[in-house]
């Protein structure tokens, strides 16, 4: 007896079934939570399943396996192959030979990193010498033409009535459409990021230049200020996509927002990373870039008190649910009161903080502690 | 007659660094900050044709070489094509920043790697300790 069963929420809406067909010697118990719903193809297999298993018989389950638009064939406990389907030889380019071929009906099998993958050592091979189902393990079939198919694996084991392995089935998904449309992403993204990164350098070029031609010190210190903020947000830039799509490292992500600080104040500023761990989510980049780099400004600015350089520590670490920034330096220290200015300084501090949906607190003891909290649920871990 | 001795640092001169940057306003800056970091600048290219005429003309010590240009040859032809014909390494300071560009750049033995967006300040750091590795 053959139970089917897939997910009943699969992206392409099929209503979860089971249907039963009478198959003496052949217990097909690998078809349970096959991770089926993943291409069209597996969806329109699957009615043909459906019709096909109404019908009974071992002949007949012969017919629907031969009938599958996906690749699929069969070797005993040995690994030698049983039985292949027309969708099968497409795949692997040539016509397997039942009894010799082993493993698999490929020709040359690759990994994903292009590395060559022995058939000993292929997704079949693994389920049958580990007796275990794998789902979706990526490769990528060499035909003898020199083509190549990458796809997606999902060997399952076959045990007769006592239990006993006998052999395995392996469905093979073709995915060269899925990494066609990968590698456009990819590219798209890289061009999208390059233009980013220009951009960004050729406005700090040009808020730098307007800084070295302003003739009042006003002038000059309101986009020095600019150039500072404009690298801060370029040293988060860099990090960016670099480690995932959606989040980025925060420890080189630190370093890159001090050394910009620290080039832009010399021997004004000590400035050093205690603690920056984790991966936090894009959304946070630029505001928190923003708001260390205010930070610095500020200790800088007003934290010098008589010395000629102040010293500071930054730590941005995750606090429980929360993440927390820390920015600390020598001086005098400061009460918060409400600050004059919004776009600049701790006015800018305070709204970006709101941005991200955190406080921000002054602790003055020994010089000055900024402390921003933030977190929610965009901010990962 | 006392003869005070020649000073020393009397002989030294000013490092040479050709510019490579097909954009205004970043090639402007760099040539500013270059100069008042004490480098002779040399151009700024805005393609590969000008860059290896310039390296094959005013023999720099180093250049600082973006990867894309005004040029159909882009600044890894450029820096090969430099370093084949005068021996003269580059600095790449460019937004490209993947393995598949790093590789196709070694041949041409960058002497460094520097990120856009970058700050002059950072590139001035490593063109100095570029021309110590380049003398040592």
């Amino acid at each position: 007896m053959i139970q089917l069963g897939y997910p009943a929420h699969g992206p392409y809406n099929v209503t979860k079934t089971a249907c039963e067909l009478h198959t003496p010697d052949l217990d097909a118990s690998w078809m349970n939570n096959a991770t089926f719903a993943q291409s069209a193809g597996t969806a329109d297999a699957l009615r043909t399943f459906e019709h096909l298993a109404t019908l009974g018989t071992e002949e007949n389950f012969r017919k629907l396996l031969e009938a599958l638009p996906a690749a699929v064939f069969t070797t005993d406990a040995e690994g030698r192959i049983t039985f292949y389907n027309r969708a099968a030889v497409e795949l692997a380019g040539r016509e397997p030979v039942l009894g010799v071929d082993n493993w698999c009906v490929t020709w040359r099998l690759y990994r994903p990193d292009g590395t060559l993958l022995p058939h000993d050592e292929c997704p079949m091979a693994i389920t049958l010498k580990e007796d275990r189902a794998l789902s979706g393990v990526e490769a990528i079939a060499e035909r003898p033409d020199g083509t190549r198919v990458p796809f997606l694996a999902y060997p399952r084991p076959i045990h007769d009535a006592s239990g006993k392995l006998i052999g395995a089935v392996k469905m093979m998904l073709d995915i060269t459409d899925r990494k066609e449309a990968e590698n456009k992403i990819r590219d798209l993204m890289n061009e999208l990021n390059h233009r980013v990164k220009n951009n960004m350098q050729m406005l700090q070029s040009l808020l730098g230049a307007a800084e070295r031609e302003a003739s009042s010190a006003e002038a000059r210190e309101a986009l020095s200020d600019a150039v500072r903020r404009v690298g801060a947000m370029a040293a988060a830039q860099q990090g960016m996509y670099s480690a995932s799509a959606t989040e980025f490292e925060v420890q080189p992500f630190i370093e890159a927002l001090c050394r910009n600080a620290s080039q832009s104040f010399g021997a004004k500023a000590d400035i050093h990373i205690v603690e920056a761990s984790g991966r936090l989510h894009n959304d946070a980049a630029i505001p928190v870039a923003l708001i260390l780099n205010e930070l610095l400004t500020n200790a800088v600015k007003h934290g010098r008190a008589e010395q000629s350089r102040v010293t500071t520590s930054v730590a941005l670490r995750p606090v429980g649910s929360q993440w927390e920034l820390a920015v600390a330096d020598d001086g005098p220290g400061f009460s918060l009161g409400q600050p004059r200015r919004r776009a600049s300084g701790l006015g800018l501090v305070m709204g970006l903080g709101r941005q991200l949906g955190g406080t921000f607190q002054v602790v003055s003891d020994k010089g000055a502690r900024c402390v921003v909290r933030f977190g929610g649920p965009r901010t990962a871990e | 007659m006392v003869t005070a001795p020649a000073p020393e640092y009397a002989v030294e001169t000013r490092a040479r660094v050709l510019a490579v940057e097909d954009d205004f306003f970043v090639s402007l800056e760099m040539e500013t900050a270059l100069t008042d970091a004490g480098f002779d600048v040399i151009g700024p290219a805005k393609t590969a044709e000008d860059a290896e005429r310039f390296a094959a003309e005013m023999r720099p010590d180093l250049v600082v070489m973006d990867i894309r240009l005004l040029s159909r040859r882009d600044g890894i032809d450029a820096a090969h094509a430099i370093f084949d014909t005068t021996g003269i390494r580059s600095i790449f300071a460019t937004a490209h920043d993947d393995p598949h560009t790093r590789a196709r750049a070694a041949g041409a033995q960058p002497l460094g790697w520097i990120t856009k967006p970058y700050t002059m300040d950072a590139l001035i750091a490593l063109i100095r300790r570029a021309l110590n590795d380049v003398k040592s």
